[in-house]
């Protein structure tokens, strides 16, 4: 009775095998569609994919799934994510995993960390050989969570081996089918793509984070650049300001007094030598009346040196030209002032240029020996640029320099007006050939 | 007539500058024919002497406290038509220039210049004669025709107006 009976439910049980695998590949197909759709959906988040391919590699065929992904150097491995039904073994197989300190350049490479593109099945006496890397409590922790075996699956994209699905097996089931191998492959194969393509993602996505960071540095560095550039005009502006409110204070100081008490003297002169007892001695008071009066005289050339008034009545170039016939009276040398301004620049501006205008023709009465100077102003790229050129003997711009030659503080002080104003100047002179200054100064 | 007692040049100076009205009252006192009625140091003691002592010549300098030269100029040239107001100055710029002779100064003077001639226009008689430092010329002479060509737009401004 029992015999029948068993070999009926033998024979059942054949049928049923026989049939299960078709079910079983139905069912597998299922999964893998399941998947598909699941990592599509998940596309643009590594984690996310990641977390999505343990839960299903797991649930699919009841094992403990363990995701592993190559370092950037692809040699060494990180378990990127695992899942289990039971959280005590996937923590034991997580931590067996991470003891196993061995990289793939070993040879001969370990099975757990290979960048074979074969799928591995590691059961008796290779998954003895695999564990051996663990420290014995690992190698412990597994057998009592009754580990049977681990199929490792290489994950594969574009050709290369970028970490492998490890799907880790307990308990009585037996080891796994090459039907399991098979089947693990393709979730390993269309999870690599979907890690791949998450991965991409996210690089081009920090990527254009990375660049509208730099743009938006880009533009703050901008705006402060340009609030310094605001912040420099209004400091050059008050320090010009400055400037010449101190040689207004020091002309009128001048004029108040010390021409004044000269004036004052060349009048007490005069009365002297109205009275004089003799015309010899009136004489001789009329030459001290003679210094006094060029005394004068000197002090207010100083002080038209000092003055810019007239800047903003006549302008730069009448002012500059202005200065010319009052620094060569004689017409010594010819001088010419052109100018091709079709509005005044800012006062700070012309305050600048004058003062420079003033030094290099200074400079040429004192040591160029010009026969001729001229002089242009001009616009240029939304500035004002002025040009000295002399025929005069010319210099060796390094050696006034090196030597403290007089002229140099001259030359430094134009160099440092220029550049307070945001502006350049250049001195283009040798010996016996000239001196041609060039300045230019932003509006 | 001018309360004159004999016929020197009775002289006001008005000038702030301690060491400088002590200087030109001294010169003006040692000058043959030249009399000293007076030297103030501000504007407001300038007019009152003036209206007191009559000057023929009133000396003034431009920077005064109190209004200035051309304040005391303006005032006195109302109360004193006939005088002679020189103005004496450090300053020689357009703008004191103008104001000065706006004001009705007959000369501007420039201090440590023109001192030579400080007695001889104190002295100088007879209308019309202004003297002006030379190196306003040019400048006065702008401002003078832009003054001129306002005056005759205003006019014909005016006169293309119609009437009635």
């Amino acid at each position: 009775m029992t015999a029948p009976a068993e070999k009926q439910q033998a024979r059942i049980g054949l049928t049923e095998r026989r049939r299960l695998p078709s079910r079983r590949d139905e069912q597998r197909s299922r999964d893998l569609a399941e998947l598909s759709a699941s990592l599509a959906a998940s596309i643009a988040n590594t984690d996310e994919v990641l977390e999505r391919v343990v839960h299903l590699a797991s649930s699919f065929l009841g094992d403990a799934a363990v995701v592993q992904l190559f370092d950037d150097d692809t040699q060494t491995m990180q378990v990127v994510a695992a899942y289990d039904q039971n959280d005590r073994a996937l923590d034991v197989i997580r931590r067996a995993l991470e003891s196993v300190r061995v990289d793939a350049a070993d040879s001969p490479p370990h099975p757990l960390v290979s960048h074979s593109p074969r799928s591995l099945m590691l059961t008796g006496d290779q998954l003895d050989a695999a564990m051996a890397a663990m420290a014995p409590e690992h190698r412990e922790a597994l057998h009592e969570i009754d580990l049977q075996g681990v199929l490792a699956s290489p994950l594969r994209a574009h050709g290369r081996v970028i970490g492998t699905l490890g799907l880790w097996r307990r308990g009585g089931g037996g080891a796994h089918s090459t039907r399991d191998q098979n089947f693990a492959q393709e979730l390993a194969d269309r999870a690599a793509l979907a890690i791949e393509s998450a991965r991409l993602v996210e690089r081009l996505r920090a990527e254009v984070e990375e660049r509208k960071e730099n743009e938006e540095n880009l533009r703050v560095t901008a705006e402060l650049l340009q609030h310094a550039d605001q912040q420099r005009k209004a400091l050059m502006e008050n320090l010009v300001s400055a400037q010449e409110e101190e040689r207004r204070r020091i002309a009128v100081d001048v004029h108040d007094d010390s021409i004044q008490s000269m004036a004052a003297i060349g009048l007490r002169l005069q009365i002297l030598r109205r009275h004089a007892p003799s015309r010899e001695f009136a004489e001789r008071v009329a030459e001290i009346e003679n210094t006094v009066t060029e005394s004068i005289g000197r002090l207010r050339s100083l002080l038209f040196r000092l003055e810019s008034v007239s800047l903003e009545k006549v302008g730069l170039a009448r002012t500059i030209d202005r200065y010319a016939a009052e620094l060569f009276p004689d017409g010594h040398p010819r001088f010419a002032v052109r100018s091709e301004l079709q509005i005044e620049p800012p006062p700070h501006v012309q305050v600048t240029l004058y003062r420079i205008a003033q030094e290099a023709l200074a400079n040429v009465q004192k040591h160029a020996l010009a026969g001729e100077v001229a002089l242009l102003v001009s616009e240029a790229e939304d500035g004002i640029s002025l040009s000295v050129r002399d025929d005069g003997i010319g210099f060796d711009r390094e050696d006034v320099i090196k030597r403290a030659l007089p002229g140099h503080l001259g030359l430094r002080s134009m160099q440092e007006r220029a550049e307070i104003a945001g502006g350049w100047l250049t001195v283009d002179s040798a010996a016996g050939s000239g001196t041609l200054i060039r300045t230019w100064v932003p509006r | 007539m001018n309360g004159r007692t004999n016929g020197d040049i009775r002289v006001l100076v008005c000038e702030n500058d301690p060491v400088m009205r002590s200087a030109l009252s001294d010169l003006i006192r040692a000058v043959p024919g030249l009399d000293l009625v007076g030297a103030a140091a501000d504007v407001d003691t300038a007019i009152q002497q003036a209206s007191v002592t009559s000057p023929d010549a009133v000396v003034i300098d431009v920077r005064m406290p109190g209004g200035g030269g051309s304040r005391a100029a303006r005032v006195i040239r109302r109360t004193l038509p006939g005088s002679r107001l020189i103005a004496y100055s450090a300053h020689a710029d357009r703008d004191a220039v103008m104001e000065m002779l706006r004001a009705g100064a007959n000369e501007y003077l420039i201090k440590g210049v023109d001192d030579d001639e400080l007695v001889e226009a104190i002295g100088r008689t007879g209308r019309g004669h202004i003297g002006l430092p030379p190196i306003q010329l040019e400048e006065l002479l702008l401002d003078m025709a832009d003054l001129l060509a306002t005056a005759e737009a205003r006019l014909e401004e005016a006169n293309a107006e119609p009437v009635g």
